[in-house]
């Protein structure tokens, strides 16, 4: 028996499938872009190829994250947080914190024996999210898969006031003619997003084991950020995208 | 579109649709609600008097000491309620929240202000001989939306105090009702009318008897899905915050709505359930989402937003004391810890299985106090936060309200 789980974020869309004895076979994310449907399709077959399965093969298919309602394959749906919840317990047994920093979503959940037990969401505002670093991205001119080693340049950084992203997008274009080094400014972003997602979390009075998940945790200098920041170690999985998409194939076992 | 057409037409509109709420199940019920017919008739007949008579019309904001400009024979036309109603109305006024930002209010300001502000320039609702601002939720956009309008229409304006009923009430009750004799001084200056202490001791009177029977709704209404009564919301604050110059056929309202309760057998929201109680302002698209909850087997009863709509009496010799220090009381207007005690006590009297706390844009009360009361239900409920819009359709992002309900209602069936 074969689960898939899919994500279907607002930035990237993923998918996992899994075997009944939960061993992940594939895995694909793919941009989300303007067309959901597209895009869940692309991961789907591309899981299906990967895995060296047939459709009819699925026994399952669960969908979550901002597309999930609009999943032309699931049959059913759950929210992105119990979905990360699942993955996270299955990734790190015992987890007791999940911070995922999404692409639209910042998300802080208190999890116990793999079940949501509070959490909490950043507001209607883009700041502190994954939204708000591919805007800086844009305005430096530097590809946000190339940030993390930009940053390693320096141990200084330019603080960015913490309300929004719109006016933290003015800010760098101030301090670039002021002088200030692209790397600088993207250990800026970093503290940012980290104070950010710390403010949320702190007031769920969060329990060690954490993990970080969501794209940006990719970047190991803003994992280092958030440490020093935090004073706390976090756990990152190898891929720190899939973890809703496999809470969700998990799901889809049950 | 000619005025009377006009009522009609929002108010069906706004009000009196029939909504699917489970599968068949509630349609029917509405066109029972014998009540809602009392309130098509009364929103009517109210319009067509400020139409007809714009020399007794004053537009004024939420909560406010309107008791006074009634025994004035003054129509008060509360903005916020018509211009958030008339601004979510899909292609009657599209471009509210655009006019509004055009005039000059700022962005930052609160939807309701934009709404009032956006729809009230356009010159389709019935004219003011006067235009009074103020503080009466202490939100300052409430003095200033309505001072851009006084600037714009070229009408006397003025603006009261209600100051945040906190500590030292004496000097604050005195003060305020030396605000309350301003006004009367300023509305019998600016118009033909004069100010009548037996009149207002008459209002008074009447408020006290109508405020038991709201709470007798109130009580009833809890158990029954909010979606039902939505008429109710714009019904009882349009009712006794706007209309309460009628005062005896809203007594009559409520006893109709009493009646309906009693003998039209609603259906409750039962024991397998999931009950919502709502803190915050109401949101769009309420009727969506209500849908979309009615479909995970959810449903909305209590609805913290219209305890302010209705300040409870108090009772003095003097009529006007009696005004000063009914919306110092008013729940907009005290304490937070006190907000939050009226919230418990609501909640403890049927079973709530989670919370949705949510914030409209740019209302400072509400975001300030989020915090606090999140905080403190969340000891005893699962509570989520939604920062969302309560006027502008544009602003309020489904998504994440849908999101976010849903992550709730998992949180419950944990």
């Amino acid at each position: 028996m074969f689960v898939i789980g899919l994500d279907i974020g607002s930035t990237t869309t993923k998918a996992t499938v899994l075997t009944d004895e939960k061993e992940i076979l594939s895995y694909e994310i793919v941009p989300t872009g303007a067309n959901m449907v597209e895009a869940e399709k692309q991961v789907f077959y591309t899981v299906l190829e990967k895995a060296n399965l047939e459709r009819n093969q699925i026994a399952n298919i669960v969908s979550s994250g901002y597309g999930r309602e609009r999943s032309r394959f699931a049959k059913s749906q759950i929210t992105e947080i119990k979905a990360m919840a699942i993955g996270a317990e299955y990734l790190f047994p015992g987890v007791k914190t999940l911070i995922d920093v999404g692409g639209q979503d910042n998300k802080a959940i208190k999890i116990k024996g793999g079940k949501v037990q509070d959490f909490k969401l950043n507001d209607k505002c883009a700041a502190g999210t994954g939204r708000f670093l591919e805007l800086i991205s844009k305005v430096l001119e530097i590809p946000i898969e190339e940030m993390s080693n930009v940053a390693k340049k320096t141990r200084r950084f330019e603080s960015l006031s913490k309300t929004c992203a719109v006016f933290a997008q003015t800010e760098v274009i101030n301090l670039l003619s002021q002088g200030s080094s692209a790397a600088e400014i993207i250990q800026g972003s970093y503290e940012f997003i980290a104070k950010r997602v710390l403010s949320m979390a702190t007031s769920l009075r969060i329990e060690q084991p954490i993990v970080l998940s969501g794209g940006v945790a990719k970047s190991e200098s803003l994992v280092k950020m958030f440490n020093k920041i935090s004073g706390l170690k976090v756990e990152i999985p190898d891929e720190p995208q899939l973890i809703g998409s496999i809470g969700s194939a998990i799901h889809g076992l049950l | 579109m000619d005025a009377s057409k006009f009522i009609r037409f929002s108010f069906k509109h706004l009000m009196i649709k029939p909504v699917r709420y489970t599968a068949s199940t509630v349609a029917s019920w509405i066109t029972k609600i014998k009540s809602d017919q009392i309130i098509y008739e009364q929103y009517c007949k109210f319009m067509r008097e400020c139409y007809r008579n714009s020399n007794r019309v004053a537009w004024v904001p939420f909560v406010y000491p309107v008791e006074i400009l009634y025994s004035m024979n003054l129509l008060p036309f509360t903005t916020e309620i018509f211009g958030s109603n008339y601004a979510r109305v899909p292609g009657l006024i599209p471009d509210a929240f655009e006019r509004a930002f055009q005039i000059g209010l700022s962005a930052d300001s609160c939807s309701f202000h934009h709404a009032s502000v956006g729809i009230f320039s356009q010159n389709i609702l019935p004219k003011a001989k006067i235009i009074l601002g103020g503080t009466p939720t202490g939100c300052e956009d409430q003095y200033h939306s309505l001072r851009i309008l006084a600037k714009m229409f070229k009408t006397k304006y003025y603006a009261i105090d209600i100051p945040r009923n906190y500590s030292g009430e004496k000097e604050k009750f005195e003060y305020f009702k030396n605000e309350l004799y301003g006004l009367i001084e300023f509305c019998e200056k600016e118009t033909e009318f004069k100010f009548e202490k037996e009149e207002l001791r008459k209002i008074n009177s009447c408020y006290r008897g109508v405020y038991y029977k709201y709470e007798k709704i109130m009580e009833l209404k809890a158990d029954v899905p909010a979606k039902l009564f939505e008429g109710h919301f714009t019904a009882i604050s349009s009712v006794l915050v706007d209309y309460v110059g009628s005062l005896e056929r809203i007594e009559k309202y409520f006893d109709k709505a009493i009646k309906d309760f009693n003998y039209l057998k609603f259906p409750t929201m039962g024991d397998s359930s999931k009950r919502i109680a709502w803190i915050g302002h109401p949101i769009i698209p309420l009727r969506k989402l209500q849908y979309f909850l009615a479909e995970r087997n959810a449903f909305i009863g209590y609805q913290e937003f219209m305890e302010s709509t209705v300040p409870p009496p108090s009772k003095r010799d003097d009529p006007i004391e009696e005004v000063a220090e009914k919306y110092l009381s008013a729940y907009s207007n005290v304490p937070i810890e006190k907000r939050l005690d009226v919230i418990r006590k609501r909640l403890s009297k049927h079973r709530y299985d989670g919370i949705v706390y949510m914030t409209s844009w740019g209302c400072h009360q509400l975001n300030s106090a989020a915090s606090y009361i999140v905080e403190n239900l969340k000891e005893d409920y699962p509570v989520v936060l939604i920062d969302s819009d309560s006027c502008n359709i544009k602003n309020v992002g489904e998504e994440q309200v849908k999101m976010r309900l849903e992550a709730l209602l998992e949180l419950i069936e944990q």
